[in-house]
């Protein structure tokens, strides 16, 4: 059977929408035009709806259409800006996109990870994934995932099809999170659409919520690498993905709002009043009263401002709050 | 240790060596020099940090009195002589630390000190009143000769399993207990913290466990025949014959997959096979080296504090040859010294055949007779 190409072309971009092949040809349009979405508001409520109840993913819906819905429940997301709902979203998306790949042929695959910058060449039906990528991809699997229980080669991690599209679909979450932090401007309707979903997923969205963390602590040498950073440099100004990290983490740790402020103060360009206004809306005093949550280890990665020591590699960790956990645990952090 | 006097005998020796042509090879021999941290160990103790270097004539301020140990970071920063939170990083080199002192099967001369009475000989308890002693342990040419075969081992591995050019690695004799190996190229030089882990944990094998081993021919398995000569050393009988047999799976994968579960399943075994895994296949690195990428390291061609021997570039194949011994390469002199020595055994110094020697005055090679003073096994320094 012959398909026209530019059909070919949406279906792959359907499959893989976080891609960044599909990002640079679609999201950068859809993005000037947010507010004509309105009309996919119900079907983006029913994805994200979906992978909140932890459903299975839907795969074979009208590629242009499924495209355009993708990317509103982006929107959705950035909107709700909860890093659980997030992480659902996130879980689920990679997952319907690694369904695609486990069946694909050799040319999509390496489309697929060539676009993402995966280093990969196949060598005797097998692939080989250069160490660095391989590391990088594993990150967040369990141990029996290091590389030296594969075959390797000259730097390349050799993988059979099936080990190759679960280490796919870890790249995908990487390049989901991508695509949301991509996003500039949320459409003014959507909070509408963020309601109904609230209402009509309330119950889990309930059982989302994290669990008070009994572990605090206000010793910095406790913290994990990431905010320790973020702490020595809240003098020197930091940019808001930083801004906001830290003073949710801080806070999480029993650091009072004025605590937090005080810390800001020796900013080159410290006003007060606005700083004030600033952490009272990230800890959801004010404004829409979202109440924002320490972001997770990927999202902080996204960032820039991971800088994972024994502890985070060795336990995998995901999330900081995980880190202070383990830290009070097995006492001191830092191997050296 | 040292009394005042050979103190001064052995500044003297340092300032001679610094005060060559010496400088602008150690400054050299730092890529990017002027973008390293450098710190300079004193004579009196304290060790000066975070300082920048822009020229050679930098270094020579430093080098005057003579510093006791010379040293550069791993990693290259904007701004070096900030303090650490703010130098910015920009690269870091991969070091690999071989030494004596964490090296299987390395050879070390001993001498025992009583901790009560003083005595000073061979032995586990003092001959003179039976009391308990300290151990001190002594490099010479078979040291540096036990352990070269761990410098092929991680070169193997860097070369055949990830994608080092082993042409490319800088390889020294450390000064005293071992070698260091450079590795100054990209990729590496660009990894993070996790691959700097993970690479690490490839070497030393630290956390693995084999019965994840996904086939037949995954790097760890591989790993374990070519050490299979050693294999045959494991006492403990089970141990052995799980790692035999999973050398010999290569064409039975049903035989590979059921020695997995068989390993998966008793925990106790597991844990014995591993941990001998480690210690017979893994490389004894010093792990913090690499991965700490705020380290530093001796700079080439300076001085070890301990033995005053050099800190000096190897070729691969004088490696292999151990000829000329590796100490008479990196001595700064070859002169002599006249030395009290209160005991040391017999040992082979650059070479040279030193017999055991009991409170005695002696002629000795330099380094040897300012290493045995800083072991504080002889002192009064003096020229022949
Ligand atoms: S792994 Fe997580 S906890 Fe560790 S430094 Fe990165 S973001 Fe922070
Ligand atoms: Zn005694």
């Amino acid at each position: 059977m012959v398909r026209d190409p530019i059909e070919e072309e949406f279906l792959w971009m359907a499959r893989y929408p976080f891609h960044p092949l599909t990002r640079e040809r679609v999201f950068g349009q859809l993005q000037g035009s947010i507010e004509d979405l309105e009309e996919f508001y119900s079907d983006a409520v029913s994805r994200l709806g979906r992978a909140l109840a932890g459903e299975k993913p839907v795969l074979d819906e009208n590629p242009h259409r499924s495209l355009v819905v993708f990317y509103t429940t982006v929107l959705l997301v950035k909107y709700l800006d909860n890093w659980l709902v997030e992480r659902r979203f996130v879980e689920y998306e990679a997952e319907r996109a690694y369904n695609y790949l486990r069946m694909a042929d050799t040319d999509e695959i390496l489309k697929v990870f060539k676009g993402m910058g995966i280093d990969l060449k196949i060598v005797d039906k097998r692939y080989g994934v250069y160490f660095r990528d391989y590391i990088q991809a594993t990150r967040d699997l369990p141990p029996n995932w290091k590389m030296i229980y594969f075959p390797m080669e000259r730097g390349y991690v050799y993988l059979n099809k099936k080990s190759l599209a679960r280490i796919g679909k870890e790249v995908f979450k990487d390049e989901i999170i991508k695509t949301i932090e991509s996003v500039e401007s949320v459409p003014s309707s959507i909070g509408e659409a963020a309601k109904v979903l609230v209402e009509a997923y309330s119950d889990i969205l309930e059982r989302l919520r994290p669990q008070a963390t009994s572990i605090q602590t206000r010793d910095v040498e406790r913290f994990p690498p990431c905010m320790k950073y973020l702490y020595a440099n809240i003098g020197k100004g930091l940019p808001h993905p930083g801004r906001f990290t830290i003073v949710t983490f801080l806070h999480k740790m029993g650091f009072t709002v004025d605590e937090i402020i005080s810390l800001f103060a020796r900013t080159p360009d410290f006003n007060e009043r606005v700083t004030r206004y600033q952490v009272e809306h990230i800890l959801g005093m004010r404004g829409g009263k979202i109440k924002y949550d320490v972001p997770s280890c990927r999202k902080i990665k996204s960032f820039g401002f991971c800088f994972p020591d024994e502890i985070c590699v060795k336990h995998r960790i995901r999330h900081p709050l995980t880190y202070v956990k383990k830290v009070a645990r097995i006492g001191e952090p830092g191997g050296s | 240790m040292a009394s005042q006097v050979d103190h001064r005998y052995i500044e003297r020796l340092f300032r001679a060596y610094y005060s060559g042509e010496v400088a602008e090879k150690i400054f050299h021999s730092a890529p990017e020099p002027e973008k390293r941290e450098w710190a300079f160990l004193r004579l009196d103790g304290p060790m000066v940090r975070h300082v920048k270097l822009t020229s050679i004539d930098d270094l020579h301020s430093q080098l005057d009195p003579p510093p006791k140990g010379i040293y550069y970071s791993l990693s290259t920063y904007e701004y070096p002589d900030y303090p650490m939170p703010d130098k910015q990083r920009i690269k870091t080199d991969v070091a690999f630390d071989l030494d004596a002192d964490h090296i299987r099967g390395a050879v070390l001369q001993e001498v025992s000190r009583c901790k009560s009475c003083g005595w000073i000989g061979e032995g586990d308890v003092c001959r003179e009143c039976g009391g308990e002693v300290r151990k001190i342990q002594l490099v010479d040419d078979r040291t540096i000769k036990s352990i070269s075969g761990e410098v092929s081992r991680l070169l193997d591995r860097l070369a055949n399993y990830l994608d080092v050019d082993i042409d490319r690695l800088r390889i020294f004799f450390s000064g005293l207990r071992g070698y260091h190996i450079h590795l100054e190229e990209e990729p590496y030089r660009s990894l993070d913290s996790v691959e700097r882990i993970e690479l690490k944990d490839f070497l030393t094998l630290d956390g693995v466990e084999i019965h994840h081993a996904k086939e037949p021919d995954s790097a760890i398995i591989r790993i374990l025949e070519e050490c299979r000569d050693v294999l045959s050393e494991v006492e403990d009988v089970s141990v052995r014959q799980v790692l035999e047999s999973l050398v010999n799976s290569k064409d039975n994968p049903r035989h590979f997959t059921s020695i997995r579960k068989r390993l998966g399943e008793d925990r106790v075994l597991r844990e014995r096979v591993s941990r001998t895994v480690r210690e017979l296949c893994g490389v004894n690195i010093d792990p913090v080296v690499v991965t700490d990428m705020s380290r530093l390291i001796r700079a080439p061609y300076s001085l070890h504090g301990k033995s005053s021997l050099i800190k000096t570039p190897l070729d691969m194949e004088a490696l292999e040859a151990l000829d000329p011994p590796v100490i008479a390469l990196a001595s700064p002199s070859n002169n002599m010294v006249k030395v009290h020595v209160d005991y040391v055994p017999h040992l082979i110094w650059g070479g040279r055949e030193i017999p055991s020697i009991h409170d005695e005055d002696v002629i000795l090679p330099e380094p040897l007779a300012i290493y045995l003073v800083n072991m504080g096994l002889a002192q009064g320094l003096r020229h022949v």
